[in-house]
Formats: structure tokens, sequence, C-alpha cells
């Protein structure tokens, strides 16, 4: 009896906190279905009883087990192993060796349901087919033993489409797919907007630069390192792009990508859906032998086409530097093509062919600087020279900001470059030791670095000056082996906006003895010179450099009946 | 007579007593009752008091977007590659590589809570006599929502690769989108930061469509998701006139989430 009583107690907790779990499904806008209030508000009262009643005595089954079959897929056969297929009869059933599907069963969270179990009996023989409909009873306290709500524990059927409902069944039911619409190919970014007929067309930055039939292509990979034509040159968007092209000897006339022609033959036009045309004029040449010596070409302005000459193929495009002038007003006025060509042998299967554009503004000179104040990391390092013989501070100016191009010394890049040099008995000490040092140093070594990355050349206490030292061994010969400049740089400002400054600049040799060689003996040595950046600023610390003191007065007639 | 005792000390010899129905009765119950009741609801309203983070779990409302960029890997030679992808400029980019492969996608509830459980996706890519693949680059797009605490709607990505020496002719691959979260996601409020595509589709540009920069801006987020598959099935041995199959099962599983707690 206080079994019941609590079943029922669970059962009003039940039939509270089922509705909002399948809150989902009914909605309040769907098409009007017989619910179970509107039912009620219809019938007469007796009969609204003896529904009532006929809910409390357990909610019907929706599907009826013994009839339910899932694996029963062939019509009028008998499916294998299908103990619930009708189809089958007792000779079948002896040939199967299990079921595959041994019981169903109804809504599990129901007190009790039906089951139908089979199974097969093969200690018989032949095996046969045991069928079982149970009613299986729920164990747990918060099982549904009658609901009032029957469409709680099936799918509610869904509305059905109209013309009213449309398309909001769309907009909520509707998710991503895959695009069907054709590719629009018309590249154009601003024919989708169709604008006045007598508007000034400019390109603006990032716009695709247009030739007569297309884009100014600037090869560039994508996915891979393997070069792709069609990559579009933006406006204003500098870019520099490496990337493989496979060639051959025997066809190198044919690969388009290789000729200069194939850089140069389409013309810009000066704004874009204009029909002025800017030609893209050739600037200089620069030929690159098979052992990577490069040489400036005089009288420029010649097509040189890729031939094949003695199993080389020559005026193989190695290199496309395209600069390009423009105006204020977004029109470009200039195009101009920088060209290395080279040459390949049998055994090259690929070349790398690099590309670079750069935009310059008509009548402008830009000074790029590494930084502003402080220096940008990757950005290369402002070094110089002063001039012999200044005789007043004030007029100190310093060789134009020279890039130390001896290792490109990027800030924050530690960086380390080694090669082998091989000695023979005939070296002498003194060319050598002048050779090697050529080798580290650059022919012209800087006197002085600029420690902000926009330093300028008056301003004297800028230039930090770069200290030398020479370690070497007290001997006849020494040669230099290695170059180590440590750069000592420190955050500089306040804490939000940190810049990169450099205080210190070092550049030591190190040298090594150079033993005579007994005649046509060899050694190797290595050939190091390395860049260190060293941060040394100390880090930002929570706490009081001063401590707080308590600023307080008494008002002079604090004591005033008294004193 | 029942009573309650109201005050008593036994220095003073003083004993109150008073009626069960009495006000005075009232009174101490009451107080009992502000002095257990109103603590326990202040500990529950603001979800413990010395917290700084807590997690709960939830289960994401992640979508495929049906935007796939693929690329293939042509061997064994120092070949090339094959790639499509669903955006148009980037199909345009491959010029004579572009091969259009055949997909199928489905997306399963298994338990019928409304929010998607597992992505079935296929992708057959017809090859030519000659044609190898020994890797296989795949970018798939999810929109991906939480909804318990704060409302997180962003934009991620399953990158699934794999390279094989030997040319294959199947990929299986079957895993977890899992979420990876670098800070904590707010208690409450919208949160649309990363509301934007992996992948720039409108632009016209390589650079937008080179994979290091996808990943490398991908991974610049601190909310991302991360396809992780710790056995993928290469099968070996493709018939000439047959495609290259990638079939990958993508499950998206309920996620422990970090947040910070109200500092009120």
């Amino acid at each position: 009896m206080a079994a019941a009583l609590l079943r029922r107690g669970v059962f009003f907790i039940l039939v509270l906190l089922l509705p909002p779990l399948w809150a989902a499904e009914p909605s309040v806008e769907s098409v009007p279905e017989p619910t179970a209030s509107a039912a009620g508000s219809a019938v007469p009262p007796e009969i609204r009883a003896a529904t009532r009643a006929r809910t409390r005595s357990g909610p019907a089954p929706v599907t009826d087990v013994a009839k339910l079959c899932v694996c029963d897929l062939l019509v009028a056969q008998c499916d294998v192993n299908c103990c619930c297929d009708p189809d089958c009869n007792a000779a079948d059933f002896s040939l199967f060796t299990t079921c595959s599907v041994p019981i169903v069963t109804g809504d599990s969270r129901l007190c009790s349901q039906k089951a139908a179990i089979y199974s097969l009996d093969v200690e018989a023989n032949p095996p046969e087919r045991i069928f079982k409909l149970i009613d299986q009873v729920n164990p747990s306290v918060f099982c549904i033993h009658a609901t009032n709500y029957k469409q709680a524990l099936s799918f509610s059927s869904p509305e059905m489409p109209t013309s009213e409902n449309f398309d909001q069944l769309l907009k909520r039911f509707s998710s991503a797919t895959f695009s069907a619409e054709p590719d629009s190919w018309n590249m154009n970014t601003d024919a989708q907007n169709p604008s006045d007929a007598n508007e000034t067309y400019r390109y603006e930055y990032g716009v695709p630069i247009q030739t007569a039939d297309a884009f100014l292509r600037l090869p560039s990979p994508v996915v891979s390192s393997w070069c792709s034509d069609a990559n579009p040159a933006g406006f204003l968007v500098n870019q520099a792009t490496k990337c493989t092209r496979s060639v051959s000897v025997e066809n190198c006339g044919n690969i388009q990508a290789v000729s200069m022609l194939f850089y140069i033959n389409s013309s810009i036009l000066a704004v874009p859906k204009s029909s002025q045309m800017v030609n893209i004029t050739v600037q200089s040449i620069v030929v690159q032998s098979l052992n990577g010596m490069r040489t400036l070409l005089n009288g420029s302005d010649v097509l040189r086409l890729p031939m094949i000459l003695d199993e080389l193929c020559i005026n193989i495009v190695l290199g496309v530097s395209y600069h390009i002038t423009y105006t204020g007003a977004g029109e470009i006025i200039e195009a101009a093509a920088s060209f290395v060509l080279g040459a390949i042998n049998k055994e090259a299967l690929s070349i790398q062919q690099s590309f670079e554009i750069s935009f310059t503004q008509v009548n402008t000179k830009p000074v790029p600087l590494s930084g502003n104040p402080g220096y940008v990391v990757g950005l290369p390092i402002g070094a110089g020279f002063r001039p012999q013989g200044y005789p007043f501070p004030i007029e100190i100016f310093f060789v134009a900001l020279v890039l130390v191009h001896l290792h490109k010394h990027f800030l924050a890049w530690t960086s380390i470059k080694r090669c082998k040099l091989r000695i023979t008995a005939a070296m002498k000490c003194k060319p050598l030791t002048q050779t090697l040092l050529d080798l580290l140093k650059g022919q012209s070594f800087p006197e002085y670095v600029a420690s902000f990355g926009n330093s300028q050349s008056q301003d004297v206490l800028d230039w930090v000056p770069i200290t030398h030292f020479h370690t070497s061994e007290q001997s006849s010969c020494h040669i230099p082996v290695s170059l180590e400049i440590e750069v000592k740089w420190t955050k500089y400002g306040s804490l939000v906006n940190p810049q990169a400054r450099i205080v210190n600049v070092t550049a030591s040799i190190t040298t090594t003895t150079l033993k005579q060689l007994p005649s046509r003996r060899e050694r190797t040595i290595p050939i190091t010179s390395s860049v260190v950046f060293t941060d040394i600023s100390s880090p930002a610390e929570p706490g009081y450099k001063a401590w707080p003191t308590i600023n307080a007065k008494l008002p002079f007639d604090f004591f005033f009946p008294f004193v | 007579m029942a009573g309650v005792e109201l005050f008593s000390h036994p220095a003073l010899h003083t004993r109150y007593r008073a009626g069960l129905c009495s006000a005075a009765a009232l009174a101490l119950l009451l107080i009992t009752v502000l002095t257990y009741v109103p603590p326990l609801l202040v500990a529950y309203r603001s979800h413990g008091f010395w917290l700084k983070q807590s997690t709960y779990l939830e289960q994401p409302t992640v979508r495929f977007r049906y935007e796939v960029l693929f690329v293939a890997t042509i061997g064994p030679g120092p070949g090339s590659f094959l790639a499509w992808s669903t955006f148009p400029a980037f199909n345009r980019l491959q010029e004579d590589r572009l091969r259009v492969p055949l997909l199928s996608t489905r997306e399963e509830d298994k338990n019928q809570d409304g929010k998607m459980d597992q992505l079935h996706f296929k992708l057959e890519l017809p090859l030519q006599p000659t044609e190898h693949v020994v890797g296989v680059q795949l970018i798939l797009l999810f929109s991906y929502q939480l909804y318990r605490m704060s409302t997180l709607v962003m934009q991620s990505m399953a990158f699934l690769q794999f390279f094989s020496p030997v040319p294959g002719s199947q990929l299986y691959m079957n895993g977890d989108l899992k979420l990876n979260q670098r800070q904590l996601l707010n208690h409450c409020g919208l949160d649309t930061r990363y509301n934007v595509s992996v992948v720039n589709g409108t632009s016209p540009f390589a650079s937008d469509y080179d994979l290091t920069n996808i990943i490398a801006a991908y991974w610049d987020r601190n909310v991302t998701t991360v396809f992780s598959d710790p056995n993928p099935v290469w099968m070996t041995g493709r018939a000439t006139d047959t495609p290259f199959i990638i079939n990958a099962t993508i499950r998206y599983p309920v996620e422990v989430i970090s947040y910070p707690l109200k500092t009120s």
C-alpha cells in the first residue's frame, strides 16, 4: 500500500516533469492536433472520466513488440538469423546459429513493459526457436506508472509545410549545404555593385591589378611549393614569393613560365575598366651563370628568350621584380620589371623562381625605417660610418643608413653561419688573413649602429659605436676564423609600449694559429660568424619602489580651547 | 505543558520558557531557520565562495559548414598535387591541378537530443591510372556553439593530414573534434570573437589559401578545435580505375569547459 502511494506520488512528479523534457517537440505554433486538452474540452464529462481512468491504467504501447521485427528485410522470404521473421518456418530455424535480434522491448522508462524474447534451443535436435512474450518490471523507483500525455513517448508528427509556413520552416530547419552555384568566373570585384557609368575608377589597396585580359600575375605557391600562375597581384601590396617550377632542357623553349615574354606581354590597365594601357618595360636584366655568378647586362631593353645551347638551356627566368609607380589618385602610370635569367643543365628537374612586386608613389623616395621609434623584430639594424675629418660636432652626419648586409642582422633572431675553408700548403699567411677578414666582416664594416629604429644621421647620441675585440694567439701567423657580433638591447620607455633599443654592440674576432703545412697536405678549418641578441632589460616586477607615505596634517586649531 | 526553553543561565538561576504556539517560539524557529538557510542560498547562488575558476560539461552544438579544402599529393616522383575546395577563388588558383572529387556527408544525432553527435564524411577522388596518392591534407570547417554559461559562437576547423611512403587506396580516420581552450570562457554574455571564417574564401590571393598561413592564423586564436585521431588507417593497393577514398568519422564529444567565477 505504501509502495503504491509512493508510486502515485512519483507519478505526479513525473507528470510535472515530462512536458519540459519533451518541450522541443510539440511546438506552440504547430498545426492543431488532437491534444488531450482539446479533446477533453469537447467531449462530455463522463467520457472524459473514462479516458482518465484508461490513461491511469498505463500507457498503451505505441508499437506492438511481438510484431516489431527490424531484421526482417526480405519480403516473403526468411531472413537468416532473424528469429522474429514470420516467413521463417521450423526448418529455417534449425539452420540458424544465433538470433540477430534477441529481444524487442518497449519504452524502458515504463514501470512495466512488454518484451518479446527470441532465443534458439541448440540442445534440441533439430534446433528450434523459443519465443516468449513477457512483462518486464522496471526496478527503478522513478519509472512511469501512468501518463496522461501519450505523445510524450513517441515522436511528434512533423509540421506539414504549406505555402504560409514554408519560409518559416525553412529558416528553422535549414542548415549549410554544399554550394551548387556555379563559380562566377568574372573576376571583377566591383562587378557585383553596378555603379554609375561616369564614375571615376581607381585602384584601392588590395584590389587585383588588371591587365587587358585578366590580372597581373605574380606566381605564388598555393598549398605546396609549386608555382600557381593564377595568383593576382594586389595594388599596394608589397609581396615577395618563391616557388618551384618543374623544367627540363628538352622542352625549355615550350615552357611559358620560364620565358621573359610571359611576364611582360600583357599591358596593365591604368585604372580598372579603362582602355588606357601601361606597358611593362624591362628595367634591367641580370644573368646568373650555373655557379651562381651574376652579371648585369648593358643595354637591358632586349628580349631574351629561352634557348638550348650546348646541352644547356639559357635565358630561363629565375626571378622577376616588378616596380609599379602610381599616383595619389590610385592610377598606375609606370610599370617596370627586372629579371634574373639563368641557365639549367640536364640534371635540373626543377628551378626555384622568386617574384617580387613593390609600389612607389610618383615623385617620392621612400626611406624605410626599422621601427618607430624602437626596433621591430625581424627588421634590419641600421648601421653607418662617420665621415673623415669632421670639424664640429654639430656637423656630424653619418653616411645614410647602411644596412649591414653581411649578415642581415635581424633584431632578436640569433643566427649563426658556418662554412669551411680548405688550406693548402701553397697559401701565404698575409693574403689569406686579408681574404678571411673581408669574408667575415665584408668590404665595409660599419663603425656605428643606430640605437633606435628611426635614428637619424644628425642625432649623434643615437648612434652606438661598435666595440671590437681581438682574441689572438701570439705566433707568426694567425688567421681570423670567427666573427661574433653581440648586440645588447633593452626595452625602453613605458611598460605599456616597450621599445627595443640597442645599447651596446661588440664584434669579436677570434684568430687561430696557422702552422706551416707540409707540402701537398690539406687542412680544413671551419669559418664561423654569428650574431647574438641579448635582452638585458630587467623584467617588470610588482612592488613598491617608493613606499606610500601618509601626508596628513591636523588643522591648526585642532586643540583650540586648550592650546 | 509542552514548551520550549527560550533562555537559561545557571549563574543567574533564571529560565525563560514559553508555550509551543507562542510568538516567542515562532520567533525562535524563525531565527533558527534564518541562521542556516540564507547562508546556504548565498553559497549556492555564488557557486561557491572562494573558487577562482570552475568547469562544467556541455555537448557543443556543432554543424558542418559544408566548406572543404582538399589537397592530395601525387607521387611517387617529385610530382605535383591535386586540389579542390568549396571556395571558387581557390579552385581558380589551381588551374590544371584542380580535380573535383565526389563528396557525401551525413550528420547524425544518435541520442535524439537535437544536437549532432557525429559527421560521416566520404570523399572519392577520381584518379588517372598513372596517378598515385601518397598524402592527403583536408580542412573541414564547422560552426561551433556553446550555450550553457556564456554563449560562444565560433567557426572552427578540423585538419586531417596523412602522408605515407607507399601509395594508398583509402584513408580511414575516426576521431573527436576536441575543444582547445587557451583561456577561460566567460561566465555569461555572448562571445563572437572567433565567429569569423577560418579560410578567407572571398580573397583572390594565393597567400590566403596557403596552409601555413591558415594554420598560423587559426592557432593565434585562444579558443580552437582540434581533430584528434591517434589511429588513422592507410589502406594500400588501389586498382587503376578506382578512385582514392577518404572515409572520416568526426565525433562531437561532450566537452569540459573552464570558466571564471563571478568575482562579486
